[in-house]
């Protein structure tokens, strides 16, 4: 499905992927020290732009290109709807942004899955060597047990957020962004 | 700011044990060093230092090193 409008913040807008997008979003699959912790692709960008194609007509499935302030595409990020209206995953995030584009893509998607889509809990994996996105996923309130199980062919770590813990951590979080973020300007 | 005290702010920071960072780690060795941190850590220098650090001076960081040199008032 197509989420139309843009997500913007301080640092980062995030718009609706399209098949203009697809050799940008390959070159970011393609890199492997980025995309170490998730699985390889290997396709063209023909079969990229189809998959993008299908991706838009596909229920509860959102897919989105990270841009920087200047819309330099910087990396990619999905939302997926899970079991019916309640459950969702924040998912596919990819970036070649700095620290806080990259927490502040994260907290533009936690904040569209609870406000916009309406999930009450977000559920999803990671890789069980990813210790940037588990320590930062614990600090947006995600519970990530230690247990580690095999999921296409990785060993991960499974984790989940309810609406509550993320709203306690979330004021915090803006307020470091701003902090961060005028540094910066 | 000597570089004991910017140790010392950086345990603080990272809610490490005092003696857990040396100048001669690799940054990636560090405990509890993620995009959280790297945030905290902008704060930290324009509180201590009232200096502008980047983003992407942060993302530069290779050592632990770097980062005393980036406290550097």
């Amino acid at each position: 499905m197509v989420y139309e409008k843009h997500l913007i913040g301080k640092t980062v807008t995030i718009r609706p992927a399209t098949e203009e997008d697809a050799g940008f979003i390959l070159s970011v699959r393609n890199d492997k020290d980025l995309c170490r912790y998730i699985h390889d692709v290997n396709i063209s960008e023909e079969e990229e732009k189809c998959w993008i194609r299908k991706q838009r007509l596909k229920a509860d499935d959102y897919f989105f290109v990270i841009e920087d302030k200047k819309g330099n595409p910087l990396g990619m990020v999905g939302y997926i709807g899970e079991y019916g209206a309640d459950y969702g995953e924040v998912c596919r995030l990819v970036s070649y942004g700095n620290s806080i584009q990259n927490i502040e893509t994260n907290l533009i998607m936690t904040d569209f899955a609870f406000d916009v889509m309406n999930a009450k809990a977000l559920k999803g994996y990671m890789s069980a060597d990813n210790k940037n996105i588990i320590g930062v996923q614990k600090k947006f309130g995600y519970v990530i047990p230690d247990d580690k199980h095999i999921q296409d062919g990785m060993e991960v770590v499974f984790a989940s957020l309810k609406k509550e813990d993320y709203i306690s951590k979330r004021d915090r979080i803006i307020k470091m962004i701003d902090m961060a973020s005028s540094a910066n300007n | 700011m000597t570089d004991e005290k910017k140790i010392e702010l950086l345990e603080e920071m990272l809610e490490l044990d005092p003696g857990s960072i040396n100048a001669s780690m690799d940054i990636n060795e560090v405990e509890n060093w993620d995009s959280m941190a790297q945030l905290s850590l902008i704060v930290l220098i324009d509180e201590e230092c009232g200096k502008r650090v980047t983003g992407d001076d942060i993302k530069n960081i290779k050592t632990v090193q770097d980062v005393l040199d980036l406290m550097e008032c």
